[in-house]
C-alpha cells in the first residue's frame, strides 16, 4: 500500500493528508453528528470528509461539520479528489476510536491489503465484540465465528485474511472502489459488504481484518430475512462460475428448505423470508446477470479463491444448531450436559461438512416430496389404496382369513397388506400414520441407502445423496409412482440396502456377519413384500455387477441369492399360494415410455465412461446395464410381460439411473485428476447428472410422492349417506381407471367396491368363482337387452349402486331399467338400486353390520338365518352353512358370522412373523457387534 | 476395451428396449355392440308391455287381457300418482299356450291407473278393454315405440273430447314436447313444450279446451328426456276409444277401417319437410279398389280421406306413401267411436289378447291379405277359457276376412297364417265400438 504516512506537528495537531477520504453513509441525522465528531478526532486526519445519503437534516449536520454532502455513495465517490488513495467507508452508527484510521492505514499497508476492516465493538458495552471480519458459507451467508455476547479479550487481535469485512468501517483503495462501482444498492448492508469484498478478491485484491482498528458500533443493522437471502443469492450469482452455480444454487434452495423445516422448532419462521428472498432474486435476475457480466469479465482468479475463506456447510443451519444447543444448555444444569460437550463439539464440526448438509437436504426432499401424504392422506387411485382401519382385521385376513375383494374368496392376500398392518399395529392402529411412516421411510431410506451403496466404491456423500434423489425421484421412479403403485415406491426404498448387504465388504466378526445377512434378508424381504416381482431385483443387480464390475465381486452373488432365499419366508403364506407366474404376466402389458431424461442419463453415462477413472467407469457401466435391462423389462408388454414385472423393471432402472448419476457426479468431482478433454468429459458428466437430480427435485413439487391425484376419496361418498351398512357399488370404467384389478365386460372394466372407496385388501380380485360368474352373467344379459329389472338382479349381489367413471353406452341400458333410478348432479354417472340391497341380510330383512371381514347382527334383529352375498365357502359360520346358488346361507342364532381361519395359513403367517423377529434380532446382534468393534 | 464392451452391452440392451413395439391398444370398450338407447323395446322372451289407458271407477272398469305362447307369469305394476306410495301389483299366470284376464277393479279402483305388465316367458302380449257407461275402448298395449309418437285421427269438434295421456313408467322424470298440426296448419302449443312428467306418473292434456273445433288434428309427442308411453282418447257423448301412438312408415295396413253402419275416414300425417305422394287402396268383400285415393300431402300437414266415398259395409285399407308418414283410421257411428292406428308390417303369427266374449257384444277378428295373387290360410285359435279348437279360414287376396268370435269362452286368440298378413279385432255392442290391432309375433331369426 503506497501513500504518505501521517506525521505529527510540534503542536501535536495532525496535518491532513491527501491520501484518505472519509465517506460516511448516513441514514440518521441524530447518529451522524456523533460519527462526524469521531472522524474529526482521528489521529490520521482524512483529506476529505464526505457524507452520502440521508435527508435534509443529514445534510444540515454535514454542513455543520464542514463535510461535503452528496445524495448517494456514487455521487460522493465522484466528489472525492482524484489524488485520493484510499476511501474510508463508515456507517453513521460507527464511532471510530481516534486511532482507528491510523491503524487501518498502517496495518493495512503492511499486508498490502486492498480492503481493510476494523474490529467492531458494541458501543453500549465496548467489551463486547460485534464483528472482526466475516467468513461466509458457500451460499454467501455471513459467519462471524463469534458467540453471542462474546467478550473482547484480544483473542482475535491478529491481522488476517477474511472473506468480508463490515461496511461499518472499511478502508478501500480508491481505484479499486471506483472499479468495483461501490456497493450494490440492491443489497442489504451485510450482503453488500460480502459482495464488494468478493468482487475485490476476484480482481486479485486482499481483504483483511485489522483488529487494531477499533470502532464502536451503536445498535445493530437489521435486514429483513428476505432481503438478506436475496442479497446472498445475488452475490453468489455475480461471482461464481457456472459450474459452481449449477450445484450451489439448488443446494442453497434445499438448505433454505431445511432451515424452514427446522426453524419452527426454535421459534423461528424463516419460510416466508426464504420464499420471498428467492422470489426477489428471481425478479432481479436480469440486473444480476448484467452485474455478473461486468464482474466476471475482469476477474483474475477463480472460484477457488472465493472458497478459501468459506466455512463448510450452511452457516444458518449451523447457527440454528448452536441456538438449539444453547437452549438445551439453558434447560439443564451444567453438570448434566458436561458429558455432552464433546458430542456438541463433534456435532458442530459435523454440521460443517457438506455430507451433513446434503443428508439434511435428502430428508427435506423426502418430507417435501411426500408432504401431501403425511400432512393429509394417501391419494386413492390405481393401486394406491389406504389400508383398512383395523390392523387386526387386516392381519387376520392376511393370516388365513377371508379375502374381501369383490365378492370375496379364501385366496391369500398380498404380503403388503400384512406388512402394512403389522406396522399399523405397532403405531397404535393408526392407518394413516403407518402409511405416512412407510412413505417417508422409503424415501429417506432410498436416499441414504443409495449413498451407502455408492460409498462401497468410494463415491462421496455429495454424489451419493444426490444419486439417492434420482433413485426415488428420477424418471423411472416417476413412472412407478405415476402409475399409481404406492407399494412399489415403498419397495424401491429398500432396494439399495439389499444391494449394500451383498456388495459391501464382508465383515470379520460372526456377529456382524449375522447382522449383515439378516439385514440383507430384511431389505430383500421388504422389497418383496411390497413388490413381489421386484424381489429378484437386488440379486439380479448384484449378478450384473459381478458380470461387468471390477474387483472381487463374485462372492456377492451367492450372498445376494441367500438374502433372497432368506427373505422368502417373510412372504408367507402368500408365497406358497400365489400364482407366481401370473405375477409376471398378469395385468396390463408393460410399456414404459421414458422421456428425454433418459437421453440425459445416457449422456451422463457416456461422459462418465470418457472422463471417469476405471472404478467410476465400471460403476457407471453397471448402472447403465441395470437401467437398460430394467427399461427392456419395463417395455416388454408385447412379449407377455405384465404390469408387475414391468414395475420390477422400473425398480431396476431406477437403481441403475441412480448409480449412473452417482458415478457421473464423482467423475466431475475427480476431473482435476485428469484435466484436458477427460476433465471436460467429467464436467459434462456431472452436468448431466445435475440435470437428472434437478428433474428429481421437480418430482417433489406435487407432494404426493409422484403418485397421481386422488381419484376416489370422495367419489362414491353418496353411497354412505343413507342409514345402515353401505351396499356395494358396481363400478364401471376403463381398466386403468378403476382401483386395483378389475373384471372385463366386452372390453369395459368393472368391479365391486364397498364404499366409500376400495382399501388395500381390495386391490387384487380373486380368480372368478361362482358368484363372479353369476354377476358376469347378469351383466351379459343386460348387454343383450334381456333385463328390465336390473336392480332386482343386482340386489342379490348386495349391489345398491351402479356408477360409471366415464361416459359409457352401457349407461343407456341402465336408464331403461324399471328399478334403477338415475342420480343427477354427482361427479360420476350413478344409478341407485330401488331394491334394497345388503351384503349380509338376516331372514327378517335386517342388514348385518360389517365388522372386519365378518358381520355382526344388528341390535334387536331377529331371525336365525343370514344370507351372505359372497362367493360360497363352507367355512362361514358359526352355524349350519349351506350354499344358496352361488352365495352363502348360515343358520345361526348368534350375534356374528365369521370366516373360519385356515389354520395352515395362520401357522405360516405366524411363522413368517417369527422369522421376522429372528432376523430383527440378528440385525440387532450385528449392530452390537459393530459397536463393540468401535 | 472393457468399457467399450460394457458400453456396447448397454447400447444393445437399450436398442432392444427401444425397438420393442408398443402393445396393441385395447379396443374401445363394448366395441361393436349396439346398445339400445333409452326407449321402449322389449326382449322377445321376457317382455314388458305398457298400458297407459286403464281406468276403473264407479262407471267403468278395465280388463287386462294377456296371451302367451309359453308358460309365463304376467306381473302387473300399477303406479300410484302419490309420491312415495308403493305401486299396486298383481299377477296372472298363463300355463302353456294360453290366455288370461285381470279386472283392474280387483286390484285398484281409483280412476286412472296406467301400468305395465312384465312377462317372464313368451312371446306374449297384453291389451286393455275399457267398458262402462258410454265407453267401449280397446287396443293392444305397447311394448316398443319410437322417440316421436304421432296420433292421427284427433278431432275437437263440438261434442267431442280429445285427451292425450303421457305415461312415464320409469323411475326418472321425463320431458316431452307436444306439437300439433291440423287443417289450419301447425298449431301454436308453446305451453306444451318441455312438459315434465314425473317418475312413475302420468299427465293428461285435454285438447278440446286448447284447440277447439279442429276436425283433423294430429298430435305428435316427442320425448326430449327420458322415456314415455303416450296414448290418446277420442270420444263423444256416447262412446270413446283409445289408441296408442305410432311412428312413421311408408306403408300402413288397416285390416278393418270401417264396419257396417259407420262412417269412416283415414288420416295420413306427413311429419317430414317435403311433400309426400300418398295412395290409399281399399279392400272390400267384393275385392280391392286400388288407388281409391291419391293425394299429395304437404309437409307437416294431415290429409283426410273420407271412406264414405266408397259406400258399403266393412272395409280394409292400405296406405302407401313416397315418404314416411303416420296413419290412423276413425270409424264413427250412432253412439259409436272407434280409432285404430295402422299396422306398419305384416306377420304370420298374431296375438289377440283380451278378445273375448262380452255380453251383448259382437267380437270379430279381421284378417287382411293385401297380396295381389295368393290366398292365405290362417288358423284362428282361441286361447284360455278352454273349449273350442282352432278354425282355419282362407283369406283371399285383396279382401278382408271377418271371423266372428263372439261365441266361446276364450280370453284371447292366436292367428297363425301360411303367409304374412295383418290382423285386427273389433268389439261392438251397446257400449260402443272398439277397434284394436293385434300384436305381431316376430319371426325367429334364421341361424
Amino acid at each position: 500500500m503506497a501513500g504518505p504516512m501521517t506525521s505529527e506537528t510540534a503542536s501535536n495537531l495532525p496535518e491532513p493528508l491527501g491520501a484518505v477520504a472519509t465517506v460516511v453513509v448516513a441514514d440518521s441525522a441524530e447518529r451522524l453528528g456523533a460519527c462526524l465528531s469521531a472522524v474529526g478526532q482521528q489521529v490520521y486526519v482524512p483529506s476529505q470528509v464526505l457524507v452520502a445519503g440521508g435527508d435534509r437534516a443529514v445534510r444540515a449536520i454535514a454542513d455543520e461539520h464542514r463535510a461535503l454532502w452528496r445524495p448517494t455513495l456514487r455521487a460522493a465517490m465522484d466528489a472525492v479528489d482524484p489524488g485520493t488513495v484510499f476511501v474510508w467507508l463508515l456507517r453513521d452508527r460507527a464511532r471510530p476510536r481516534p486511532d482507528a484510521l491510523e491503524a487501518l492505514v498502517e496495518d493495512g499497508a503492511r499486508v498490502d491489503a486492498s480492503v481493510a476492516g476494523s474490529k467492531m465493538l458494541d458501543a453500549a458495552d465496548p467489551t463486547v465484540l460485534v464483528s472482526v471480519g466475516y467468513a461466509t458459507d458457500v451460499f454467501d451467508a455471513p459467519y462471524s465465528g463469534l458467540q453471542a455476547g462474546e467478550i473482547d479479550q484480544q483473542q482475535y487481535d491478529v491481522i488476517r485474511d477474511v472473506a468480508a469485512v463490515s461496511t461499518a468501517s472499511m478502508l478501500v483503495r480508491f481505484d479499486l472502489l471506483r472499479g468495483l462501482g461501490g456497493f450494490d444498492p440492491a443489497m442489504g448492508p451485510t450482503a453488500a459488504s460480502i459482495d464488494l469484498c468478493q468482487r475485490a478478491r476476484l480482481r486479485g485484491g486482499r481483504v483483511v481484518a485489522v483488529p487494531s482498528s477499533e470502532v464502536l458500533y451503536e445498535g445493530r443493522d437489521v435486514a429483513a430475512n428476505w432481503q438478506a437471502r436475496a442479497g446472498e443469492l445475488r452475490a453468489m450469482i455475480k461471482v461464481y462460475s457456472p459450474i459452481t452455480l449449477l450445484w450451489a444454487v439448488p443446494l442453497a434452495f434445499l438448505s433454505g428448505l431445511a432451515e424452514s423445516v427446522v426453524g419452527p422448532f426454535l421459534g423461528r419462521w424463516p419460510l416466508f423470508g426464504f420464499l420471498a428472498g428467492w422470489l426477489r432474486a428471481l425478479v432481479g435476475l436480469p440486473s444480476t446477470l448484467l452485474a455478473r457480466w461486468r464482474t466476471r469479465r475482469v476477474r483474475v482468479v477463480g472460484d477457488e479463491e472465493l472458497f478459501r475463506y468459506q466455512t463448510g456447510g450452511s452457516a444458518r443451519l449451523k447457527g440454528m444448531y448452536d441456538q438449539g444447543l444453547e437452549r438445551l444448555r439453558a434447560r439443564f444444569p451444567e453438570g448434566v450436559l458436561s458429558g455432552f460437550s464433546g458430542a456438541l463439539e463433534t456435532g458442530q464440526e459435523r454440521l460443517r461438512r457438506p455430507a451433513v448438509i446434503l443428508g439434511l437436504a435428502g430428508i427435506a426432499f423426502a418430507l417435501v416430496a411426500t408432504r401431501s401424504i403425511w400432512l393429509g392422506s394417501l391419494p386413492v387411485v390405481g393401486y394406491t389404496l389406504p389400508p383398512p382401519e383395523s390392523a387386526t382385521a387386516a392381519l387376520g385376513a392376511y393370516a388365513g382369513g377371508w379375502n374381501a375383494a369383490g365378492l370375496g374368496s379364501p385366496e391369500v392376500l398380498r404380503p403388503e397388506v400384512g406388512a402394512t398392518a403389522l406396522l399399523q399395529l405397532i403405531l397404535f392402529g393408526k392407518a394413516g400414520l403407518a402409511v405416512a411412516v412407510l412413505t417417508v421411510a422409503a424415501f429417506v431410506g432410498g436416499v441414504f441407502g443409495t449413498a451407502r451403496l455408492l460409498r462401497v466404491w468410494g463415491i462421496g456423500p455429495v454424489g451419493g445423496y444426490l444419486a439417492g434423489a434420482v433413485l426415488m425421484g428420477g424418471p423411472a421412479a416417476s413412472a412407478i409412482a405415476s402409475g399409481g403403485s404406492w407399494a412399489t415406491v415403498i419397495a424401491l426404498g429398500a432396494v439399495p440396502w439389499a444391494a449394500v448387504g451383498a456388495l459391501a465388504p464382508w465383515p470379520g466378526s460372526w456377529a456382524r456377519r449375522a447382522g449383515r445377512l439378516a439385514g440383507l434378508a430384511l431389505a430383500t424381504g421388504w422389497t418383496g413384500a411390497f413388490a413381489p416381482a421386484a424381489l429378484v431385483v437386488p440379486a439380479a443387480a448384484v449378478l450384473l455387477w459381478a458380470l461387468v464390475g471390477r474387483g472381487r465381486r463374485w462372492p456377492a452373488v451367492p450372498l445376494a441369492l441367500a438374502g433372497a432365499a432368506l427373505a422368502i419366508p417373510l412372504l408367507m403364506p402368500w408365497v406358497l399360494y400365489a400364482d407366481l407366474e401370473g405375477i409376471f404376466t398378469s395385468g396390463s402389458p408393460a410399456f414404459w415410455e421414458p422421456g428425454w431424461m433418459m437421453a440425459v442419463a445416457a449422456a451422463a453415462l457416456l461422459f462418465t465412461f470418457l472422463g471417469g477413472d476405471r472404478a467410476v467407469a465400471a460403476l457407471a457401466g453397471w448402472g447403465g446395464v441395470l437401467a437398460a435391462a430394467g427399461a427392456l423389462l419395463a417395455r416388454s408388454g408385447e412379449l407377455g410381460v405384465g404390469r408387475e414385472a414391468g414395475q420390477a423393471g422400473l425398480v431396476a432402472a431406477s437403481l441403475g439411473l441412480a448409480v449412473v448419476a452417482g458415478a457421473a457426479l464423482e467423475a466431475g468431482a475427480r476431473r482435476r485428476e485428469f484435466g484436458g478433454l477427460r476433465g471436460a468429459a467429467g464436467v459434462a458428466a456431472a452436468l448431466a447428472a445435475v440435470v437428472l437430480v434437478g428433474s428429481s427435485a421437480v418430482f417433489a413439487v406435487s407432494g404426493r410422492a409422484g403418485l397421481p391425484e386422488d381419484r376416489y376419496t370422495g367419489l362414491l361418498a353418496f353411497a354412505t349417506v343413507s342409514e345402515g351398512p353401505a351396499a356395494r357399488v358396481l363400478l364401471f370404467g376403463p381398466h386403468d381407471d378403476l382401483p386395483g384389478t378389475s373384471r372385463d365386460l366386452q372390453g369395459l372394466g368393472y368391479r365391486l367396491i364397498t364404499p366409500p372407496h376400495a382399501l388395500s385388501w381390495d386391490a387384487y380380485l380373486n380368480e372368478p368363482r361362482l358368484g363372479d360368474e353369476a354377476l358376469q352373467g347378469v351383466l351379459t344379459d343386460l348387454l343383450d337387452g334381456d333385463v328390465r329389472r336390473a336392480g332386482e338382479r343386482l340386489a342379490a349381489f348386495g349391489i345398491g349402486w351402479v356408477a360409471f367413471t366415464e361416459e359409457s353406452p352401457l349407461e343407456a341400458v341402465f336408464e331403461a331399467q324399471l328399478d334403477m333410478v338415475p342420480l343427477r348432479g354427482l361427479e360420476v354417472s350413478t344409478f341407485r338400486n330401488e331394491v334394497a340391497a345388503a351384503v349380509a341380510v338376516g331372514s327378517e330383512g335386517d342388514a348385518w353390520q360389517p365388522e372386519g371381514t365378518g358381520f355382526d347382527r344388528p341390535e334387536g334383529a331377529g331371525g336365525d338365518t343370514v344370507h351372505l352375498a359372497a362367493n360360497a365357502d363352507y367355512r362361514w359360520g358359526p352355524g349350519e352353512w349351506s350354499q344358496a346358488d352361488w352365495a352363502n346361507e348360515v343358520e345361526t342364532a348368534g350375534s356374528e358370522i365369521r370366516f373360519a381361519v385356515n389354520p395352515a395359513r395362520r401357522y405360516l403367517a405366524v411363522g413368517s412373523a417369527a422369522w421376522l423377529g429372528v432376523l430383527a434380532s440378528l440385525l440387532g446382534l450385528g449392530w452390537w457387534g459393530r459397536r463393540r468393534e468401535r | 476395451m472393457r468399457r467399450l464392451l460394457v458400453l456396447a452391452a448397454v447400447g444393445a440392451i437399450a436398442a432392444a428396449a427401444f425397438l420393442i413395439p408398443a402393445p396393441e391398444l385395447a379396443p374401445e370398450p363394448l366395441q361393436g355392440l349396439v346398445l339400445e338407447g333409452p326407449g321402449l323395446s322389449s326382449p322377445e322372451d321376457a317382455s314388458i308391455w305398457y298400458c297407459p289407458w286403464a281406468q276403473s271407477d264407479a262407471s267403468r272398469d278395465s280388463v287386462f287381457g294377456v296371451v302367451s305362447l309359453a308358460e309365463a307369469t304376467a306381473a302387473f305394476t300399477l303406479p300410484v300418482a302419490v309420491p312415495g306410495q308403493a305401486a299396486d301389483t298383481a299377477s296372472v299366470s298363463v300355463t302353456g299356450r294360453g290366455a288370461g284376464t285381470l279386472a283392474l277393479s280387483e286390484v285398484a279402483q281409483r280412476g286412472d291407473s296406467p301400468g305395465f305388465v312384465e312377462f317372464d316367458g313368451g312371446p306374449a302380449a297384453v291389451s286393455v278393454t275399457v267398458m262402462g257407461e258410454g265407453v267401449l275402448a280397446a287396443d293392444a298395449c305397447v311394448s316398443s315405440g319410437p322417440q316421436v309418437w304421432h296420433f292421427p285421427g284427433g278431432s275437437t269438434m263440438p261434442g267431442e273430447h280429445l285427451t292425450l295421456r303421457i305415461f312415464n313408467p320409469f323411475p326418472e322424470a321425463a320431458k316431452v314436447t307436444v306439437t300439433g298440426v291440423s287443417d289450419i296448419g301447425v298449431e301454436a302449443l308453446g305451453e306444451l313444450e318441455n312438459l315434465a312428467v314425473g317418475a312413475r306418473s302420468w299427465r293428461d292434456v285435454e285438447f278440446e279446451s286448447l284447440l277447439r273445433q279442429r276436425q283433423n288434428l294430429v298430435i305428435t309427442v316427442t320425448a326430449v328426456g327420458g322415456v314415455v308411453v303416450p296414448a290418446m282418447v277420442l270420444g263423444n257423448e256416447a262412446d270413446e276409444d283409445w289408441w296408442p301412438g305410432v311412428g312413421e312408415a311408408t306403408e300402413w295396413e288397416f285390416p278393418v277401417a270401417r264396419v257396417t253402419d259407420t262412417d269412416g275416414y283415414l288420416v295420413v300425417h306427413n311429419p317430414g319437410l317435403g311433400s309426400v305422394e300418398v295412395t290409399v287402396d281399399l279392400f272390400t268383400t267384393d275385392g280391392a279398389i286400388i288407388e281409391a285415393f291419391t293425394a299429395t300431402v304437404a309437409p307437416e300437414a294431415p290429409a283426410r280421406f273420407d271412406l264414405s266415398a266408397y259406400p258399403g259395409d266393412s272395409l280394409g285399407a292400405r296406405v302407401t306413401a313416397s315418404g314416411p308418414v303416420a296413419a290412423g283410421v276413425v270409424a264413427v257411428g250412432e253412439g259409436e267411436v272407434a280409432v285404430m292406428p295402422g299396422a306398419a308390417g305384416q306377420a304370420s303369427t298374431w296375438l289377440l289378447p283380451g278378445l273375448r266374449r262380452l255380453p251383448l257384444h259382437a267380437a270379430s277378428i279381421w284378417l287382411l291379405n293385401t297380396s295381389s295373387e295368393e290366398s292365405i290360410s290362417a288358423t284362428v285359435s282361441p286361447l284360455g277359457g278352454g273349449g273350442l279348437g282352432g278354425e282355419t279360414v282362407v283369406v283371399a287376396p285383396g279382401a278382408p276376412r271377418q271371423v266372428d268370435v263372439t261365441a266361446g269362452g276364450a280370453e284371447g286368440f292366436l292367428v297363425e297364417a301360411s303367409s304374412p298378413l295383418t290382423v285386427a279385432w273389433s268389439v261392438r255392442g251397446p257400449s260402443g265400438l272398439a277397434f284394436a290391432l293385434a300384436s305381431p309375433v316376430a319371426e325367429p331369426a334364421e341361424e
